[in-house]
């Protein structure tokens, strides 16, 4: 398949897939993060 | 008609001006999200489908040069964001504009891992066609050295509390690594290369076969739709996580908007 170029055109997909994939689960970390911020600024102790 | 150019650049003017503010950006690019990744995802496998399967292939390189779909998008956008970026950096050291000092650590970010992704998919480019995996060649390591000035970015704009402080800094080290850009364009030309040319330029005819450009054109807009979209993104959480303070977050997050 490919011209026995499979592996090597496979290998290029997989690395693009695997950057999208660490992009978005960065940005979900992140999200995450922010959300725990702004919860502890709301639930802060009102003096 | 030069009433309507007047016209037009005074409405983008106004639009710029706008989105200068965090919380007018927040709000502004609310709808784009969905349309951006939608476009993004539909570009992306129809330009992957076309070129995996229906361009014909090279007739020295054969299927091999189908990497390209890949690769050239990856180094294209890996220097475009940085020339963003340097635009934005002239934005936070001149006018000391908030959100400039944002998007530059985010789209350093983006700028980070399409570099990433160019020089691994050369690499498994050039096995098959130079026999090797890397060479230390003016273009490859150019190119590896926008993704150190990358990560020295993303590394000093975390090692600073105050916030201003560290896109400050971060911009003076963006307009110092402006000076690698012309280096890897140029590389090819200046110095004996494994790498080859540029086969697309804006203002020459391009030296690929139009079956395979299309498809690539494709990949183009669906990188740069990809990257659009994780940057609204990306700039959306940051402004939160910035002005977390805010009286208008609370009330943007209970409303979705």
């Amino acid at each position: 398949m490919m011209g026995g170029y499979g592996f090597y055109i496979g290998s290029a997909y997989a690395a693009a897939g695997l950057i999208f994939l660490v992009n978005g689960f960065s940005l979900r970390w992140q999200k995450k993060r922010t959300q725990r911020k702004l919860q502890q600024w709301w639930q802060r102790p009102q003096s | 008609m030069l009433k309507s150019a007047f016209f037009l650049v005074g409405s983008m003017g106004n639009f710029l001006y706008q989105m200068a503010s965090p919380k007018a950006f927040y709000r502004l690019t609310q709808p784009w999200l969905k349309w951006l990744g939608i476009s993004a995802l539909i570009c992306i496998i129809a330009g992957s489908v076309w070129g995996l399967f229906f361009s014909p292939p090279d007739y020295q390189q054969g299927d091999a040069f189908r990497i390209i779909y890949l690769h050239v998008p990856a180094a294209f956008l890996s220097i475009s964001l940085y020339t963003l970026m340097g635009f934005l950096a002239l934005l936070v050291l001149v006018w000391q504009l908030k959100m400039a000092g944002i998007l530059l650590g985010v789209v350093a970010q983006l700028g980070a891992s399409m570099t990433f992704l160019a020089l691994v998919t050369g690499s498994i480019w050039g096995k098959p066609m130079w026999g090797t995996w890397w060479v230390w060649d003016s273009r490859l390591t150019s190119e590896l050295i926008l993704l150190f000035l990358y990560l020295a970015i993303l590394v000093s704009k975390s090692a600073f509390s105050s916030q201003a402080q560290g896109d400050k800094l971060i911009a003076i080290l963006t307009l110092v690594g402006l000076i690698d850009l012309p280096i890897i364009h140029y590389s090819v030309y200046w110095w004996n290369s494994l790498h080859q040319g540029a086969s697309l330029s804006l203002f020459a005819k391009p030296k690929i076969a139009l079956s395979m450009l299309y498809p690539l054109v494709v990949m183009f807009a669906g990188f740069s739709l990809y990257c659009l979209w994780m940057i609204l993104h990306k700039a959306r959480n940051e402004i939160l996580e910035r002005e977390y303070r805010q009286s208008w977050v609370l009330s943007s997050i209970e409303t979705g908007k």
